[in-house]
């Protein structure tokens, strides 16, 4: 063929409309990707729970992008991930710049005093809000689309005093607590709970944040002379701390503390100085479904360690797997569309139980007494608010 | 004591006279206002509006301290707990009183003022590191307070719903609105601790700070001046919390904390602390450093240390002494070597 002007606009011209028409089918373009947003604490004192929200997300979505069946429309999901340091206004600052990074939902933080901080941005932005925060004031500040994978305080609170009175006889009860809003909020359900029972703490005694010596709280607690101890603390760290000095000072009664007493860190960091405690917990080896135990064995493969199923990595892994259910389910992606199915969960099996969900968004409505043993924590028994 | 006419903007030992910056001085602030007001036209993120928000604020708060340590030589660890104070006042006036937020800011002020005249009193007696550990000790009885006083405070719950400013019906209710308050707010906080430096007060004060006892044989009034400096650094920080209260619409004690005045010191330590202009590149350096360092993650906490140390290491009188040293070395004539 002869290559005139007429002939080279012609071939050129049906080379050009071949590739616009066939080129994505021949490539195989990828398939945008359903982005995600997480803000955990990365940095600052409680930076040991972040890192385990952050392994959580990322073993769930590594699982479901490998997966076919869980991935809807063949898009795999992709973690946009914000340091919330230990601050509100840094949490409030990750928070508009996952905003501005077209996230389809975000796993919250696990603190509550940052989800509240967060709530007048979340107001404006009707998305799914995933919390593991466990204030009862979480999914009660007027924001579309929050919701709570894990048991409230209100839960836990009640079913920690009903133990501590009930199971163990307690006549006299003493609360320790810490003093930030999860301290504050999970004492004030306890205290609720002996006045339905018609009781008050013989002490209640709150230590300041970020505090390293618990002494002269836990000898005022001692000079009460309680036979109970319900503690009410976040950070696993404290935790540790406070156990081994009511060990060294001899606060010899029953402890029955809120999760971080379960917590994987400060039972190891504790030791033996946890033997013996009892905790309220989303979640207790050995006593789970199929799911938990997937999980428990693929967290431990990847990450060579043992997860914090309740506080830290259980419950961010089950909120990025709810997620992707729901995309297949409904076909899609929008927030309000998520919202509205979300809400509609009933019996839905994750690692920390089954989820249904309540008018409020609160997805979890009973959690478990356990009692360390050497080391281990063995299910007492279950308990709902 | 021979005081000094001239206006000291950039540091204790650089004069910067209206003869030396000349006409052009003026004409460079107005350019500078003029393009600090059109940002909003250009940046249209909530992230980048909401942290220059929050830098002015806390500008406003460092300038407040820059009288007090900058200008006064006396060193105060309680900055943020008047950060509270004005935030839980404006806060509590409009949730529980219903007041408008332009009247509460004022009460704020006031309040944060009324403290530091309250704190300032009993502290003259003492200076340096007792001084600094009194204000320690202010700082967490206030935090304490805070979480504790819940019929108030609504305890560590915090306290939300806190309403925007309006002029009519104008709400100013997104950052890039909010933005022109803060601007505002941070113009006449500069200017009011500008005044203050050029007269009489301000160069007491510096007497002060130089020798306390030379001061008072040259009969200043060291006492008056050193709670006159307080109650400015209370009122600078009493107006910043309202501005945050407002903006963020939920206020907890954990904002509050001592970290949090340190920070606050090192913001002006960096920026110069004799200076007011030190003062807001301090703050706004620090709030915006963790930020352009977010992509490297966990590691950004390293940088940021290192970067802190440096700045101080190297830059003893601050970001406004370091301009100043490469304005002389880049303005000297040859002849004048």
């Amino acid at each position: 063929m002869r290559l005139d002007r007429k002939n080279f606009l012609a071939t050129t011209g049906a080379v050009a409309a071949g590739a616009a028409i066939g080129f994505p089918a021949i490539v195989g373009a990828a398939p945008e990707p359903i982005r995600l947003g997480t803000i955990p604490c990365l940095t600052g004192s409680n930076a040991l729970l972040g890192q385990q929200e952050h392994e959580g997300a990322a073993l769930a979505v590594e699982e479901i992008n490998a997966r076919p069946d869980k991935v809807y429309g063949g898009r795999p999901f992709e973690i946009v991930e914000e340091d919330a340091t230990n601050d509100n206004q840094s949490a409030v600052s990750a928070l508009n710049k996952l905003l501005g990074e077209n996230v389809v939902a975000i796993v919250c933080p696990v603190l509550s005093t940052q989800v509240q901080a967060m709530a007048p941005v979340m107001k404006t932005h009707e998305i799914p809000w995933m919390t593991g925060g466990t204030a009862v004031k979480n999914t009660q500040l007027g924001v579309p689309g929050m919701f709570r994978l894990r048991g409230s305080d209100g839960i836990t609170g009640a079913g920690m005093t009903n133990f501590a009175v009930k199971d163990k006889k307690g006549k006299k009860i003493a609360i320790l607590h810490a003093s930030d809003a999860f301290g504050v909020g999970g004492a004030d359900q306890i205290v609720q709970s002996l006045k339905k029972l018609g009781m008050e703490p013989v002490a209640n005694e709150q230590y300041p944040k970020d505090a390293k010596d618990f002494t002269a709280e836990i000898l005022k607690i001692k000079q009460a002379a309680p036979d109970v101890v319900l503690m009410y603390i976040q950070n696993p760290s404290d935790t540790a701390i406070i156990l081994k000095q009511v060990h060294s000072l001899a606060l010899n009664v029953p402890i029955v503390g809120s999760p971080s007493l379960g917590n994987q860190t400060a039972m190891e960091v504790a030791g033996k100085d946890a033997y013996g405690t009892y905790c309220a917990v989303d979640f207790i080896v050995g006593f789970n479904s199929n799911v938990a135990t997937h999980f428990l064995t693929s967290f431990f493969r990847k990450y060579h360690h043992l997860p914090d199923v309740g506080t830290g990595s259980g419950w961010v892994y089950d909120a990025v797997y709810m997620l992707a259910d729901t995309y297949k389910k409904q076909k899609g992606t929008d927030p309000k569309q998520t919202i509205a199915s979300l809400k509609g969960i009933k019996n839905w099996d994750g690692v920390l139980g089954t989820f249904s969900a309540d008018a409020e968004g609160n997805m979890v409505h009973s959690v478990s007494i356990g009692q360390n043993q050497d080391g281990k924590l063995h299910l007492v028994k279950k308990v709902s608010g | 004591m021979t005081s000094n006419p001239n206006v000291t903007l950039s540091g204790p030992n650089v004069t910067l006279s209206s003869s030396k910056g000349g006409a052009s001085r003026p004409v460079a602030i107005a350019v500078l206002i003029a393009v600090l007001a059109l940002l909003p036209a250009f940046v249209h993120s909530d992230y980048l509006l909401s942290l220059v928000d929050t830098a002015g604020i806390y500008a406003i708060v460092v300038m407040g301290l820059g009288i007090l340590l900058g200008f006064a030589g006396q060193l105060s660890l309680a900055q943020a707990a008047f950060l509270g104070i004005g935030a839980y006042t404006s806060g509590w006036l409009t949730t529980n009183l219903g007041w408008p937020a332009w009247p509460s800011m004022g009460a704020a002020m006031m309040m944060s003022a009324l403290v530091g005249l309250a704190v300032g009193y009993p502290c003259l007696r003492l200076s340096g590191h007792y001084l600094a550990l009194a204000t320690i000790g202010f700082g967490i009885i206030t935090q304490l307070v805070l979480i504790n006083w819940k019929s108030v405070t609504n305890g560590s719950d915090g306290m939300g719903n806190i309403p925007p400013p309006q002029i009519g019906s104008f709400v100013f209710d997104s950052y890039g609105r909010y933005y022109y308050i803060v601007l505002v707010a941070v113009l006449a906080c500069a200017y009011v601790a500008w005044r203050i430096k050029t007269t009489r007060v301000g160069r007491a004060l510096e007497a002060i700070r130089e020798n306390e006892i030379a001061a008072r044989a040259t009969g200043i009034d060291a006492t008056r001046y050193k709670i006159i400096a307080f109650v400015l650094a209370g009122a600078y920080a009493g107006l910043a919390g309202s501005l945050l209260a407002h903006l963020t619409k939920f206020i907890s004690p954990d904002s509050y904390s001592f970290d949090q005045s340190v920070v606050f010191l090192v913001m002006l330590i960096v920026g110069g602390s004799a200076s007011i202009s030190g003062a807001i590149l301090g703050a706004v350096l620090l709030w915006f450093l963790p930020e352009v360092l977010r992509p490297l993650k966990t590691s950004y906490i390293m940088v940021y240390g290192a970067a802190v140390v440096a700045m101080v290491v190297f830059m003893p009188r601050g970001l406004v002494g370091l301009l100043d040293t490469l304005r002389t070395r880049f303005t000297r004539r040859p002849d004048a070597a």
